[in-house]
């Protein structure tokens, strides 16, 4: 058993984790953030995805003990602080880039990291980024869309490079 | 299971040696958690991600790229001394897994992993790169990639790889890799080619395979049939050629038959050399 600090949607959790304890485990059964989901728990489907300080991982094979005074963003603390979704969030729900939805936490997180890098993506550009998350409704089409989408208003609220996820209230290590 | 975070890497050999041969050093994770989550939970974890020197990217000595384990797939892709030293590893770099993937697994894992197409070792193959194993009777040493595929480091050895070394070359580079989905899927063939051309002719050649053996390999035969010849679009047709009969060894699996592999050998080899024929060198710039 080993004690670790993690900082998940900007709240700080003191927790004593196994030594092969995924994230996706500390996530959802021990912190209740059940909007990630587990799909494959093989690193092939990406609905696990969340991101460690900025950065998209899977969950499902990200140990807790490597979260140690880092930042962890879920679908849960996507959002806004006054509670407004996060642009990727309103570009999915416009444009219907979601059936069932079970891929859609790690799609939107996925999205979110992917254009903090790249402002203005073309859509193979988005197509390569989400090669790592698997959908079995939508076709893929109007996920790509809502990723353009999503590209697009966050140049025109002027927050591109912007790395998504609130921060914790201490530095994570370096 | 027990778990260490050493500090330092002397300790993290200690740890290795003391409890071999049921210790496993843990990098990434990509690939070994999974696997020790589906066998048996005893044995001891070494996280060596606290030890801070396996995480620097350095120019060690004039022209020697020095890289540590545990640096990720997609620092090798973004890194300024990488893309300027070594950009036929940045660009296999930046095709590894997916974008969750390449922000963990390190290229120590990928030179560790035993996958015959990692995409890693087979750019690194045609770099002439170095294995540093720490952890020997000795001290560190160096070993040619090569060996270092041959004497296979498993999990529960005493030995650690720290760091691949690789060393300046003026090179014509170019690698290609065919999958089945265009992204997100291990080779089923890969290719890296690294070609030095003085006045018109190849000085020294480089071609490493991926897929087409049980482990990445040099196309020796191939090699041989380009040093001292010009760079024609003949010259690259035949020493692909040579490279899928003569060095390439497949074999057939659930992904591909080996007669499939042996033709894309060909067709990728060719690809790669007469991409490298028309590359601009390293440095050259």
């Amino acid at each position: 058993m080993h004690p670790i600090t993690l900082f998940a949607n900007g709240e700080q959790h003191a927790l004593v984790v196994e030594p092969l304890e995924t994230l996706l485990s500390v996530l959802r059964d021990r912190l209740r953030l059940t909007g990630t989901k587990e799909g494959c728990g093989t690193g092939y489907c990406g609905a696990c995805t969340v991101l460690v300080d900025g950065r998209a991982v899977n969950s499902c094979l990200y140990l807790a003990v490597d979260t140690d005074r880092r930042e962890v963003t879920t679908i849960e603390g996507l959002a806004d602080e006054d509670g407004a979704l996060h642009p990727v969030q309103a570009a999915f729900i416009e444009r219907f880039g979601l059936q069932c939805g079970y891929c859609t936490p790690g799609m939107i997180l996925a999205t979110a990291a992917f254009l903090s890098d790249n402002a203005e993506p073309t859509a193979r550009d988005a197509q390569r980024a989400l090669a790592g998350n698997l959908c079995r409704c939508t076709g893929y089409q109007p996920i790509i869309a809502s990723v353009l989408d999503a590209a697009a208003r966050l140049r025109e609220q002027g927050r591109t490079g912007e790395r998504p996820g609130k921060r914790a209230r201490i530095r994570s290590r370096a | 299971m027990q778990y260490f975070e050493p500090n330092f890497l002397d300790e993290a050999l200690v740890l290795l040696d003391r409890f071999a041969p049921d210790s496993y050093v843990l990098a990434g994770g990509t690939i070994l958690a999974p696997h020790l989550r589906s066998g048996p939970a005893d044995g001891t974890l070494v996280n060596v991600k606290r030890v801070r020197e396996l995480h620097e990217i350095e120019v060690e000595s004039p022209g020697v790229l020095r890289i540590g384990a545990l640096v990720t797939a997609r620092e090798l892709s973004e890194n300024a001394l990488v893309l300027a030293h070594a950009p036929l590893l940045a660009a296999a770099a930046g095709t590894v897994g997916s974008q969750q993937l390449r922000n963990v697994a390190t290229i120590g894992g990928n030179l560790c992993s035993g996958i015959s197409s990692a995409d890693l070792c087979v750019a690194l193959l045609a770099c002439d790169a170095r294995c540093i194993v720490a952890g020997g009777p000795t001290g560190p040493i160096a070993l040619t990639l090569d060996q270092f595929l041959n004497d296979r480091l498993g999990t529960g050895s005493r030995l650690m790889l720290t760091a691949v070394e690789v060393p300046a070359c003026s090179a014509n580079t170019a690698y290609q890799k065919i999958q089945v989905r265009q992204a997100f899927e291990i080779a089923l063939v890969n290719v890296a080619v690294a070609v030095e051309i003085a006045s018109g002719s190849i000085a020294r050649a480089r071609v490493a395979l991926g897929g087409v053996a049980p482990r990445p390999i040099r196309a020796r035969n191939a090699e041989r049939h380009l040093e001292g010849k010009g760079t024609t679009a003949r010259v690259a047709q035949t020493a692909a050629e040579i490279a899928a009969r003569d060095d390439a060894k497949p074999s057939t699996d659930h992904r591909a038959s080996a007669e499939y592999r042996r033709h894309i050998a060909a067709v990728l080899a060719q690809r790669a050399l007469l991409a490298a024929f028309e590359s601009r060198p390293v440095g050259a710039r």
